[in-house]
């Protein structure tokens, strides 16, 4: 029963996105939306029940699917690996997934690629989902292809405006320059397992059952330990790729050229967590390699910082909230880099999922409601443009401060526990011995970026509906509210954003659910620590004034010159993209253009050249089927004659 | 036996129907079109359903007919293909002898397992036969011009000329061993000598006709190029299906080292002729149904190769049965597609008149184009497995004998060509002009049919264990 639940919730989507092609192809406009609903629904469906039912029985169970291929040594056995570390994202994933495609419903109507839009959406939610419940790296790393690809198909949907196609590319290419480096490490994990008594016996496919690589990982310990360092830097590198980190967040903030209920499912709540996951799941791997976990931490500080910094001086409603979302994955890696003290492994993993979840339906929220200003300005995004929509959008309005307040960390929402936990752990962390220093300055950088977080945000809130009204003339005479079909969605998003934090934090119900998970079954101690909280809530509030004061400042009137840097350096992303143009993107394109000249003149006429010879020796050997039965008959005589002599003289 | 019985019967009772059929200006040409394809879908319906609750005994006997895993593979790919073939002569069986035409195809689908349950030379030949006269009575009645007569009469001549062989070959078979019965002479190939591997040449020439290698090839070009898409379907896949399953059946086990000494390398060498005549000739061709011709010649070497690594054990029977069905669908999707662009008007003769047939006939051109990758052999379809199979069978030999890696190569070079001229008509149906006339005559059962083959091309791709 339980295994039937599992298959199908990624079977369900999976439906969806073949009927959804068949209308893109037939050029459905109307109905592709019932389809896709419906299965996402089911998906949803399916997650509870799997996690009601789960919670009872044995949670960590492989569900057995079929024999993919058997050939050749290589076995491909297609299974799903079900406990609650995977079941806990399943659920984040499935449920937005299906708040999110009735909202797309209005959001995307007039749209001729209504039905398009659609499959790729489900295409992605069978992807994400397969990719949740794989029990083995490499066919994760499939559907790690698979969102990667959805992504790409969805930030360029509107693939005829050039600015949408570029950033489709710019998304696709950092993440297959993060995604090799993931490969190479898949590949030495492989190559290290076999190398044990435990994988030794497994085909190679098998080796990377994630239970095969749990147990041969203390062995990999004991023999090839620097070896296990290295991997671990791989696999990183293609999780932080993924989840937009430092240096590979350039993508995130383009990827916003997509539809917005695209950019609020996959660019904010789902596909970008996967990394995160990732470091979660294999966690009783990377236990054992602390430098890779520390660089992670600083990584994900320093991401968190800068991303914050940028986030300060956009005036695109949208790109706020993307550098936003970039900003509060860094957490998550800050968060996640604590397991490298050994005893907060779990802890950190706990504390990391928390706030994944916490995050996902409150950035949802804000970007949903981003979507509602955007559809009723006509598509104008710039916060420079609109102004006090209170009385224009008036329930937008408020679930996009439910939202915001979230983000910003305001005592009783959600942001606020699961953001204190993570500052938790990074206390926790900073009174051990070895590493202590360093997460002390991470710790600082967390409270630094809590308070610039709760700036940006509150700033974003108040130009767009406190203040005089203002609309852009594309607005036109139709800026209306959204219809109910786009809000209740909303709001069940925002009573997700606004309850999840304190059902699930304080209670502790989050970490016992988890620690079912049998690789985080060890028990770290965790103290509660009420300053840590105390500072944080302060801090949120003091953010909401700072950022009051600034929305009501012109950014022109900057009044020092070290301000004016700071807001300089904010606005241009910190010179970053302009860094990579110059250092790689040139140089690459002219290596291309040579490599180019040499294929189009020297490779191609060569290979034409040989394409032409099977053609010739057809045209010669067309003389024999001239269409006579007595020489087709002598011809195969002779043929038979030729084997009998051949046999005879053996 | 069941599936196979009615389905003989039933064909003749289909014949006889003929007799009794109206003719002339009473005669309800639309109401019997349907009514004999709906008789013929029950009669295989009623085939596939015997077949389904039909109980294998443990002990297989030695009796004439043997249900081994041969058997159930051939009455498989027959109900396929025979599915898919009916539903494609709905609209295009001649109206003057529908009761021959559904008879005779009928009897050649029930034909086939006939083959694969044979324990015995005589019923093999017997099922090989029934594929045969069936073959020559509708490519008569399917064109009755001048192509389509010089057509029958050279398969008929060309026919007998290899079913001699055939013959030649199984009397030495029972001079060696004294029994036509098949498990007897198996039992016997452990002695085996020089002429017990001139025997069983022979044997394989007399099926190479039958699965159109080369030297035996030169009927069916001239052949599809003479009937009608139709039976050029039928052709390219019934008659193969039985050749190979009897080459498993004669052959399939048993054979010691000095029989494989020979057999393999004159397998080797008529598989890489087949291969390099098919695939050449394929590329130099403009018209489109001799194109088709050798791209069947061509699988039928890629066929061959697996054969081989079969008799050395290194693959299992199961490969053949795939590439099989891997190919019934789509080499029978591609003529469904031929077939209703024909019938909605278009031609379908020269890969030219292709040009642009996205843009007039959407649904049938991309049908073509999956089949068409299938037969490239590219992933997301079943032609990928298939190859991939054979391919790894051929390898897997390699490291005892390094022709079949030469083989291995010789097969990668040939997919390379054939993915050529696949693609060459692949990139006609997508090309641009403003001239072209839509076509929109529709015809279910032949949308029906390759909707069936396009769907199974790409299932088997994801789940190849039920190929």
């Amino acid at each position: 029963m339980l295994s039937l639940f599992a298959w199908m919730v990624p079977i369900a989507p999976l439906a969806g996105c073949i009927i959804c092609t068949v209308m893109a192809f037939r050029g459905d406009r109307k109905i592709a939306h019932l389809p896709a609903i419906i299965s996402l629904l089911f998906s949803a469906l399916f997650t509870i029940c799997l996690v009601a039912f789960g919670a009872q029985g044995d949670s960590g169970a492989t569900f057995q699917g079929y024999r993919y291929l058997n050939v050749g040594g290589l076995t491909l056995d297609i299974s799903l690996k079900v406990d609650t570390l995977c079941l806990s994202l399943l659920t984040v994933v499935t449920c937005i997934s299906a708040m999110i495609a009735v909202y797309s419903k209005d959001y995307m109507h007039d749209d001729p690629g209504f039905a398009r839009y659609y499959a790729v959406f489900c295409g992605f939610v069978f992807s994400m989902t397969m990719l949740v419940l794989s029990h083995n790296l490499l066919m994760l790393y499939a559907f790690w292809e698979g969102v990667g690809t959805c992504s790409y198909l969805l930030i360029g949907f509107w693939f005829r405006k050039p600015s949408a196609a570029r950033a489709a590319t710019k998304a696709f290419l950092v993440n297959r320059i993060a995604d090799c480096f993931f490969l190479f490490g898949i590949l030495l994990l492989a190559y290290a397992v076999g190398q044990t008594e435990i994988g030794a016996s497994n085909g190679f496919f098998a080796r990377l059952n994630f239970d095969t690589i749990f147990k041969a990982v203390p062995f990999i310990v004991r023999d090839h330990s620097e070896l296990l360092t290295t991997i671990g830097f791989l696999l990183m590198i293609g999780a932080i790729g993924k989840s937009a980190q430092f240096p590979f967040h350039v993508w995130l903030p383009d990827a916003m050229e997509g539809p917005t209920p695209v950019s609020a499912l996959i660019h904010a709540a789902t596909m970008v967590t996967s990394g995160v996951y990732l470091m979660a799941r294999l966690s009783p791997l990377l236990e054992f390699t602390p430098a890779v976990l520390s660089t992670v931490a600083w990584l994900g500080g320093i991401t968190a910082f800068i991303a914050a910094w940028m986030a300060l001086f956009q005036d695109d409603l949208k790109r706020v909230l993307a550098y936003s979302t970039v900003s509060q994955l860094g957490y998550l890696f800050m968060a996640l880099g604590a397991g490298a003290i050994k005893e907060l492994m779990v802890v950190a993993v706990v504390a990391a999922m928390f706030h994944l979840i916490t995050h996902a339906f409150f950035k949802a929220l804000l970007f949903l409601a981003a979507g509602n200003v955007m559809h009723a300005m006509g598509d104008v995004i710039d916060m420079r443009r609109f102004g006090g929509l209170r009385k224009v959008l008036p329930k937008t309005n408020i679930l996009f401060l439910i939202g915001a307040a979230a983000l910003a960390g305001l005592f009783p929402l959600a942001g606020f526990f699961s953001k204190d936990g993570i500052l938790a752990v990074l206390a926790d962390a900073s009174k051990d011995g070895e590493y202590g220093t360093q997460f002390s300055i991470l710790l600082a950088i967390g409270f630094v970026t809590a308070l610039m977080t709760a700036v940006y945000t509150s700033r974003a809130y108040f130009t767009t509906f406190l203040g005089t009204e203002k609309l852009p003339e594309e607005a036109g005479h139709h800026a209306h509210e959204a219809t109910n079909v786009m809000l209740v969605p909303m709001v069940v998003l925002a009573v997700g954003a606004t309850l999840a934090g304190l059902l699930l934090g304080p209670t502790g119900a989050i970490a016992k659910y988890l620690e079912q998970t049998p690789a985080l079954m060890s028990h770290g101690e965790h103290h509660e620590q009420y300053w840590v909280m105390v500072l944080s809530g302060i801090l949120a509030v003091v953010g909401i004034g700072i950022g009051y004061a600034l929305s009501k400042v012109e950014p022109s009137t900057a009044t020092s010159s070290a301000w004016a840097a700071f807001a300089d350096f904010g606005r241009n992303r910190l010179y970053i993209d302009w860094l990579y143009n110059a250092a790689f993107v040139v140089p690459l394109e002219w290596f291309a253009r040579i490599l180019g000249w040499f294929d189009a003149n020297i490779i191609d006429s060569l290979a034409m050249q040989i394409a032409s010879v099977p053609r010739l020796f057809g045209l010669m050997g067309q003389r024999v089927q001239n269409g006579r039965v007595p020489g087709y008959s002598f011809i195969t005589a002779v043929g038979i004659a030729a084997v009998a002599v051949w046999i005879a003289t053996r | 036996m069941a599936p196979a019985i009615t389905l003989i019967l039933g064909g003749s009772l289909l014949l006889a129907a003929s007799l009794v059929l109206k003719s002339g200006k009473a005669r309800d040409v639309h109401g019997q079109r349907n009514g004999m394809a709906v008789a013929s879908l029950v009669l295989l319906l009623v085939a596939a359903i015997l077949g389904w609750i039909r109980v294998v005994p443990d002990d297989l006997g030695q009796g004439l007919f043997r249900f081994d895993a041969a058997a159930l593979a051939s009455e498989r790919l027959a109900l396929l293909g025979g599915l898919i073939l009916i539903l494609m002569s709905w609209s295009t069986a001649p109206r003057a002898h529908l009761g021959e035409y559904y008879g005779c195809l009928i009897i050649m689908i029930g034909a086939v397992p006939v083959v694969g349950a044979s324990n015995d030379l005589v019923s093999l030949f017997l099922g090989l036969e029934l594929i045969s006269i069936p073959t020559y009575i509708m490519l008569g009645i399917v064109k009755n011009d001048n192509a389509g007569a010089e057509a029958t009469i050279k398969y008929f001549l060309l026919s007998a000329f290899a079913s001699s062989f055939f013959l030649l070959g199984v009397s030495y078979l029972y001079g060696f061993v004294g029994s036509t019965n098949l498990q007897v002479i198996q039992n016997n190939f452990a002695t085996a000598n020089r002429l017990t591997s001139l025997a069983l040449v022979l044997v394989m020439c007399g099926l190479a006709f039958r699965v159109t290698a080369v030297p035996f090839h030169f009927y069916a070009p001239d052949v599809f190029e003479g009937t009608s898409l139709t039976m050029a379907g039928i052709m390219s896949y019934l008659p193969k299906v039985a050749g190979f399953v009897a080459l498993i059946r004669i052959m399939g086990t048993g054979l010691n080292s000095q029989t494989l000494e020979i057999v393999v390398p004159v397998l080797f060498v008529c598989s890489a002729l087949t291969m390099f005549v098919g695939n050449f000739f394929a590329s130099a061709q403009n018209n489109l149904r001799r194109l088709l011709a050798y791209s069947s010649v061509a699988h039928t070497g890629y066929l061959m190769l697996a054969m081989t690594a079969l008799l050395r054990e290194n693959a299992d029977p199961n490969v053949l049965y795939s590439y099989l069905a891997a190919y019934a669908a789509m080499t029978l999707g591609f003529f469904a597609c031929l077939g209703e662009i024909e019938a909605a008007g278009g031609k379908t003769q020269l890969v030219g008149d292709l040009s642009g047939m996205f843009y007039r006939r959407p649904a049938a051109s991309i049908g073509m184009t999956v089949c068409l990758i299938s037969m490239i052999g590219l992933p997301l379809t079943a032609g990928f497995w298939a190859k991939f199979l054979v391919f790894m069978g051929t390898v897997a030999a390699g490291t005892k004998d390094p022709l079949s890696i030469a083989m291995a190569v010789v097969m990668a070079f040939n997919a390379v060509i054939a993915a050529g001229y696949y693609w060459r008509v692949l990139s006609k149906l997508f090309e641009t002009s403003d001239a072209f006339v839509p076509l929109r005559v529709f015809r279910p059962s032949l949308f029906v049919a390759y909707t069936i083959c396009v769907v199974l091309t790409l299932v088997w791709f994801f789940v190849p264990a039920v190929m």
